[in-house]
């Protein structure tokens, strides 16, 4: 008798242990669903992508105008005030890389200082791409920093 | 007497197993249609658009399968042809009638959106 009554209470027990996993479950797939996909580092290393595409042609760097135009990129965005995205380029002598030939800047330049804070989520996304090409002949190592911030669609 | 209890434990048994079957079912129903909302259906393609977008070249025709986004358009009482279009740099779903989601994209190219079935085809100028 005292054995069927153990199970019963037994019973509850696992009921209640149910209900604790289901209840976590809900919260935390909730949770999960209710933040949008967060896709700025992509878009930031797609950037990237774009600018190496860009200023090098078959390994080597193309003649251009510093304002990059020949690059289509349109960093006008009807959701917000301020510019949205961020770039760096800066074009090194392979032999001696303390020599910046070239550096080329365009966007929001507060994005710069928050690159390497990936912790903080709210501050802008960014990727950083290494690239070496010939640029007249000799070696160059080509920097591009990219950065997107656009906080209140991604998170 | 000693058959009878033994009937009252089975059944006890049988009505805890289905108890835990429902429970679980209906936790796995939920966390499925978690995934298949409107709004979340929106915020997914219209990132996924951009992005395919701003990796795009002139001259390209890119085709996306977009069947659980027209499932759920569709769902909802949307025409297929008016899911998704683009409106300046931005691209815009809308899979129901007051819902609507954009995203940007920095390519600057204009791009023509067809559907074919279920598939969605740009081709990107």
């Amino acid at each position: 008798m005292n054995k069927i009554g153990g199970e019963r209470v037994l019973y509850f027990y696992w009921f209640f242990i149910f209900v604790i996993v289901a209840v976590a479950m809900v919260v935390a797939v909730g949770l999960f669903y209710s933040n949008p996909a967060d896709v700025r580092k992509v878009e930031a290393g797609l950037l990237g992508d774009k600018i190496v595409d860009c200023l090098i042609d078959g390994g080597e760097i193309k003649e251009f105008d510093k304002d990059l135009n020949f690059c289509n990129l349109n960093f006008e965005d009807s959701h917000y005030d301020d510019e949205q995205y961020y770039f760096l380029i800066s074009i090194y002598n392979f032999d001696n890389l303390d020599e910046k030939i070239l550096e080329i800047e365009e966007g929001n330049d507060f994005f710069r200082e928050s690159c390497g804070l990936d912790k903080k989520r709210k501050l802008p996304q960014c990727s950083d791409k290494k690239v070496y090409a010939l640029n007249k002949g000799g070696a160059v190592v080509v920097n591009i920093l990219t950065a997107v911030r656009k906080s209140e669609q991604n998170l | 007497m000693k058959n009878k209890r033994g009937e009252n434990i089975l059944l006890e048994n049988v009505v805890f197993i289905v108890i835990i079957v429902l429970f679980i079912s209906v936790l796995v129903f939920f966390i499925l249609r978690q995934g298949q909302g409107a709004v979340i259906i929106e915020d997914i393609y219209s990132k996924k658009i951009a992005l395919m977008i701003d990796a795009a070249k002139p001259g390209m025709e890119i085709e996306l399968n977009a069947k659980s986004l027209f499932d759920v358009a569709e769902k909802n009482g949307m025409n297929k042809n008016n899911v998704v279009s683009i409106d300046g740099n931005n691209v815009v779903v809308k899979a129901s009638e007051k819902g609507r989601k954009d995203y940007g994209f920095f390519n600057d190219v204009s791009v023509d959106v067809s559907v074919d079935g279920n598939k969605l085809v740009m081709v990107v100028r």
